[in-house]
C-alpha cells in the first residue's frame, strides 16, 4: 500500500504538504538529491514546504527537480521560476558533477576492471581505453559548464548582466547550442557489457557494473533535462527582462 | 548455376509493364508477374514468391504512407521505384533504388544490382547477426575510413554504406566509431595493430 496519494494512473501526486518520507517512498533514488542539495534528513515528519523554508529553497524548484526524476514524460512549466530561484539548482548541478566524477565514474572504472579479470590482456586494454576516452569527454563537458556556463548563469542571477555592464555578447542560447551529447558512448558500453563480453566474465560482476552504468546513464539524461528544461529557459527569460 | 531473381511489377500501363518484362529477357531477372495495382500484387504475393518488386511512381505517389508501412507483406523483398518523371523525396526514401523509364538497359541492370545490395541492408530485418557485408563495412569503419572511402573500396554507393551503418548500429546497439572498434576487436574481426582507439 502506498503511503502517498496517486492519480488514476497510479502515479504519485507530489504536493507541498507531502511528508519527506512519503516523497522518498515514491522513488528512493530521490535520496541522492537530498545528499547533493546538502539537505539533512530531518528528525520526525516535516512537509516538503517546511523543509524548503528551512533551507531557503524555492518550493517550485524542488518539486520540479523531483518530478523530473520521477516522471519520464514530465512536461515542464517554468512559469513560476525566476533567475533568483536558480541558485540552489546551480548548487545541485555542481554537486552532481562532483558526484559523477568522484563516485559514479570511478566505480564504473573499477567494475570494468573486475569484470575483465579473466579476459585476455589485449581485450582488457581495449575496453579500458574506450572507457578512458569516454571519461575524458565527460570531464571536458563538465569542465566547460563549470568554467563558462555556470559563471554566466551566476552573473544573470546576481543581475550583473545587462547591456551596460556586459558587452561580451555571450548569451544562454550559445551554451545551449554548444551542449554536446555525452550519453551515446555510455549506451555503447552498456551494449558491449550486456552482449559482447566473453562468457567467462562473471555475471554477478557484470550485473553490478550494469547497475552503475544504468545509474550514470539515467543521471546524465536527467542532468541534461535540468539544464536544458529549467536552467536554460529561466535564464533566457531573465535575459529578455534585462534587455539582452 | 546463376541465380535468377523473381521480379513482380506494379504498373497500370500495360505497355510499360510488358516493356520491363522484355527488357529483362536474357538477364538474371525474370518478370514473373505484372499487376495493375498494389492490391492486385498483394493478393497474388504468396503464389509468385518474388524477390524484387518494381513499383510505378504513379502507384507509389498515390499511397498515403510509406510503401513498407502500408504493405508489411513486402518485408524482406527488394523494392524498386519505376519513375517516369521526377519523384518526391518522400516517396523515394522507402525504396532501395529508383529506375527511370528513360534509363538504358545497362543503367537499369546496374541499379537493380545496387538495389539488391541495398535491400540486404534493409533495416527492417529482424536478425541481430551481422551479415557478411555488414562485417566488411564494420571493419572499415573501425579502421577509420570515411563513408566515401568505404563506398569506393567495396564498390557500393555511399547511400548503401550509410544503410549498412544504420543497420550495424541497430543490431549491435553501438553507435560510436570507438565503440564499434571495441566490438570488432572483441570479436576478432580486426587486429589491434590495425587501429588506434
Amino acid at each position: 500500500m502506498n503511503s502517498y496519494k496517486t492519480d488514476i494512473r497510479n502515479r504519485a501526486i507530489l504536493s507541498k504538504d507531502m511528508k519527506i518520507i512519503e516523497l522518498i517512498d515514491v522513488d528512493y533514488r530521490l535520496l541522492s538529491i537530498f545528499q547533493r542539495l546538502d539537505i539533512q534528513l530531518p528528525y520526525g515528519d516535516i512537509s516538503i514546504e517546511e523543509m524548503c523554508r528551512r533551507y531557503d529553497m524555492s518550493l517550485d524548484l524542488f518539486l520540479t527537480i523531483c518530478k523530473i526524476y520521477i516522471e519520464s514524460d514530465y512536461r515542464l512549466d517554468v512559469a513560476g521560476l525566476e533567475a533568483a530561484d536558480l541558485s540552489p539548482l546551480l548548487k545541485y548541478l555542481k554537486a552532481s558533477h562532483r558526484y559523477y566524477i568522484e563516485d559514479l565514474i570511478p566505480r564504473i572504472a573499477e567494475g570494468i576492471e573486475q569484470v575483465l579479470q579473466l579476459c585476455e590482456p589485449s581485450q582488457r586494454a581495449i575496453l579500458q581505453k574506450f572507457y578512458g576516452g569516454y571519461v575524458d569527454e565527460v570531464r571536458e563537458h563538465l569542465q566547460y559548464e563549470e568554467n563558462e556556463m555556470f559563471p554566466y548563469v551566476e552573473r544573470v542571477i546576481s543581475g550583473d548582466v545587462s547591456s551596460e555592464t556586459d558587452d561580451s555578447g555571450v548569451k544562454m542560447a550559445d551554451f545551449v547550442d554548444n551542449h554536446t551529447d555525452i550519453c551515446d558512448k555510455i549506451d555503447d558500453i552498456k551494449s558491449i557489457v550486456i552482449k559482447y563480453l566473453p562468457e567467462r566474465c562473471s555475471t554477478r560482476q557484470r550485473c553490478n557494473l550494469l547497475f552503475d552504468i544504468f545509474a550514470l546513464r539515467e543521471e546524465l539524461a536527467k542532468h541534461t533535462m535540468l539544464e536544458m528544461m529549467i536552467l536554460a529557459p529561466v535564464v533566457i527569460n531573465a535575459e529578455k527582462t534585462c534587455g539582452r | 548455376m546463376r541465380r535468377v531473381f523473381r521480379v513482380a511489377v506494379v504498373e497500370p500501363s500495360m505497355i510499360i509493364g510488358e516493356g520491363v518484362r522484355s527488357l529483362f529477357a536474357g538477364s538474371e531477372y525474370e518478370v514473373v508477374y505484372v499487376a495493375e495495382s498494389m492490391r492486385g500484387l498483394v493478393e497474388h504475393l504468396s503464389q509468385i514468391s518474388a524477390d524484387i518488386i518494381i513499383v510505378s511512381s504513379q502507384v507509389a505517389a498515390s499511397m498515403s504512407q510509406g510503401v513498407r508501412y502500408q504493405f508489411p507483406e513486402l518485408q524482406g523483398m527488394v523494392l524498386v521505384l519505376l519513375s517516369s518523371t521526377v519523384c518526391d523525396d518522400d516517396v523515394v526514401r522507402y525504396f532501395d533504388a529508383v529506375i527511370n523509364i528513360y534509363d538504358s538497359r545497362e543503367q537499369i541492370l546496374r541499379k537493380m544490382e545496387g538495389a539488391i545490395e541495398q535491400g540486404q541492408a534493409n533495416p527492417y530485418s529482424d536478425s541481430h547477426e551481422l551479415s557478411e557485408r555488414e562485417r566488411d563495412v564494420l571493419v572499415l569503419v573501425a579502421k577509420g575510413l570515411a563513408n566515401k572511402e568505404i563506398a569506393d573500396k567495396l564498390n557500393i554507393s555511399i547511400h548503401t554504406v550509410m544503410s549498412h551503418r544504420k543497420n550495424i548500429a541497430h543490431k549491435t546497439g553501438i553507435k560510436s566509431v570507438a565503440g564499434l572498434t571495441v566490438y570488432a576487436l572483441l570479436n576478432n574481426l580486426l587486429d589491434a595493430a590495425d587501429v588506434n582507439i
